[in-house]
């Protein structure tokens, strides 16, 4: 993961400190469908955050939002101490953004495209050297619509790390690629973030947000439900302790947390994982008992996920 | 935006479609010029011309900007260029502008022909100008209002047609020697800034139907009225639904 601090951030004109956006009470509303109901969160300059949530849970609403291509209904925005509302022109030098579509102009081969953003954007960048990091040369006269899908997004995400912008808003940025373009995409994300660039992106796959984020926030129905560093996350939610009893087993130790007993397939949920696993392991050894399979993991990121999800299905 | 515009020009030029009819529209309109029943008075070519003129922009910048502005919306290519350091309006207006200037080259170049073989030069060159800029205006703007209306680039066929029949009516109604119907034709779009050509061909001269200048401002300002309260209530970055 990302470890970037803002000692680290190279921005000229950089404030130590400095939030790079603030999102305060944003609600956003489609007719009678509220997609945003009173979100906020904050990323600091330099930091890699992550909004993660099921399709429809409001997180391109509230990327728009903070593109400045959405007016909120209700609550605050500042991007780079501006409002990207009514000044989306004065943070466009400082800001790349990827859609979630596309939009790539599909007669333009990859080079014309390139070359298209090298003369929109008063940021400097080498295009031959973003299509050699992005494994795109080989097809630099191909018309984006010929690409493959892969392809395309790597060309996305091209233009919109163009000359390393202070702020980046990545929408869905791996959808589609295949492990290794995402590796890819990764790396190139990591540099950026590396060289202090500030990240608020979205993403479906858990372990890309467990292997770049500093930070995730879980939006469900609108709203954040769980947000904070990936360890501070995962530690909200028990840990799980598995293994299978010998036959014949003794009475169970008592555990703080909760025992779930499947015949000789034991699971125990447990927010006290340390001082619950020792236990076992010494009622196991003062019987002389094996326990085979034995799994003593803290919740991943997909549990805590799948929990806000189901919960969600649960409730409609 | 001027960048934006030189790599549409460049795709505009390269769809041989586009190409095709960039040539092929002024050409078999200077063909009709050239072979068929010459005018025999000013006048009478300046109705002529402004009604060429009119089709012209309706073929070549009405059609060409409501299939541009679609197939651009539809594509997410406005909304991907709003994540550049353009403006709003620089976007809209680099993908519009190069349509513009070759509506505006294939004019110059018709008028040009028309008047080295035979065509009297025109009376009043500064109304003649007016009503071609006006013309062009209204096209466009015409274009973009019928592009917001259009679902896809299929559609337009539906949605333009309309406004190209009225256009091609008009064409003939304000050539009627009944004062009402030509008001009616004037009515239509681009009819306004045709006629304003017409008059500026004949510099003044009297010609019985051919209704006052305030009447051709009037009819221009409405349909750029009319297509500025559709972009106004219809226009979207996005596809439409």
């Amino acid at each position: 993961m990302h470890a970037g601090t803002t000692a680290e951030i190279r921005w000229p004109g950089t404030v130590c400190g400095m939030n790079a956006i603030e999102v305060t009470g944003l609600t956003h509303v489609y007719g009678d469908v509220v997609a945003v109901d009173d979100v906020g969160f904050t990323v600091a300059e330099g930091e890699v955050f992550a909004l993660l949530g099921t399709n429809g849970a409001g997180k391109t609403t509230t990327l728009e939002v903070v593109e400045g291509f959405l007016r909120p209904a209700e609550g605050t925005v500042r991007v780079l101490g501006r409002d990207p509302r009514t000044e989306r022109a004065a943070l466009a030098p400082s800001m790349g953004v990827l859609p979630q579509e596309s939009g790539l102009i599909g007669e333009l081969t990859v080079a014309e495209t390139l070359s298209l953003w090298q003369r929109l954007s008063s940021r400097k960048d080498s295009p031959a050297e973003l299509m050699d990091r992005l494994a795109l040369a080989h097809r630099a006269d191909v018309q984006a619509e010929r690409l493959s899908g892969g392809e395309r997004r790597r060309l996305d995400v091209a233009l919109a790390v163009w000359g390393r912008p202070r702020l980046v808003v990545l929408d869905e940025m791996t959808a589609g690629l295949d492990p290794e373009s995402r590796q890819r995409v990764w790396a190139l994300v990591e540099d950026l973030a590396a060289t202090g660039t500030t990240v608020l992106m979205t993403t479906h796959y858990l372990e890309e947000a467990e292997a770049l984020a500093d930070r995730v926030a879980i939006m469900h129905a609108g709203r954040v439900r769980v947000a904070g560093t990936l360890s501070a996350v995962l530690s909200s939610r028990p840990a799980r302790i598995t293994a299978t009893l010998p036959p014949g087993f003794p009475a169970l130790p008592a555990v703080s947390g909760t025992v779930d007993l499947d015949g000789r397939a034991l699971a125990v949920e447990t927010e006290a994982l340390q001082d619950d696993l020792h236990a076992l392991l010494v009622w196991a050894d003062r019987h002389g008992l094996r326990l085979d399979g034995l799994n003593a993991t803290q919740a991943s990121l997909e549990e805590v996920f799948l929990e806000l999800a189901s919960a969600r299905m649960g409730a409609a | 935006m001027l960048q934006l515009s030189l790599v549409e020009l460049r795709l505009l030029l390269r769809r041989r479609i586009t190409a095709f009819s960039v040539v092929v529209v002024p050409v078999g309109l200077a063909a009709l010029v050239l072979f068929g029943e010459r005018p025999g008075s000013t006048a009478e070519w300046g109705r002529l011309l402004s009604t060429h003129v009119a089709l012209l922009m309706m073929m070549s910048v009405f059609l060409v900007s409501v299939t541009v502005f679609t197939s651009r919306r539809q594509s997410r290519v406005l909304k991907r260029l709003r994540t550049t350091e353009l403006s709003d309006a620089a976007v809209l207006g680099g993908v519009l502008l190069p349509v513009v200037a070759v509506g505006l080259a294939q004019t110059v170049a018709f008028l040009v022909f028309c008047i080295a073989t035979g065509a009297p030069a025109p009376g009043d060159p500064a109304a003649v100008v007016a009503g071609v800029l006006l013309s062009v205006a209204v096209a466009t703007a015409a274009g973009v209002a019928t592009a917001c209306l259009s679902r896809s680039v299929e559609a337009t066929q539906v949605t333009g047609t309309p406004v190209l029949l009225a256009a091609v009516a008009s064409t003939f109604l304000t050539s009627s020697n009944d004062p009402a119907v030509a008001a009616l034709g004037l009515a239509m779009p681009i009819a306004g800034p045709a006629d304003l050509v017409a008059r500026g061909w004949s510099a003044g001269a009297t010609v019985a139907d051919v209704p006052v200048v305030p009447l051709d401002l009037a009819s221009t300002v409405l349909w750029l009225a009319v297509a500025g309260f559709v972009f106004h209530r219809a226009f979207r970055w996005e596809p439409r639904a």
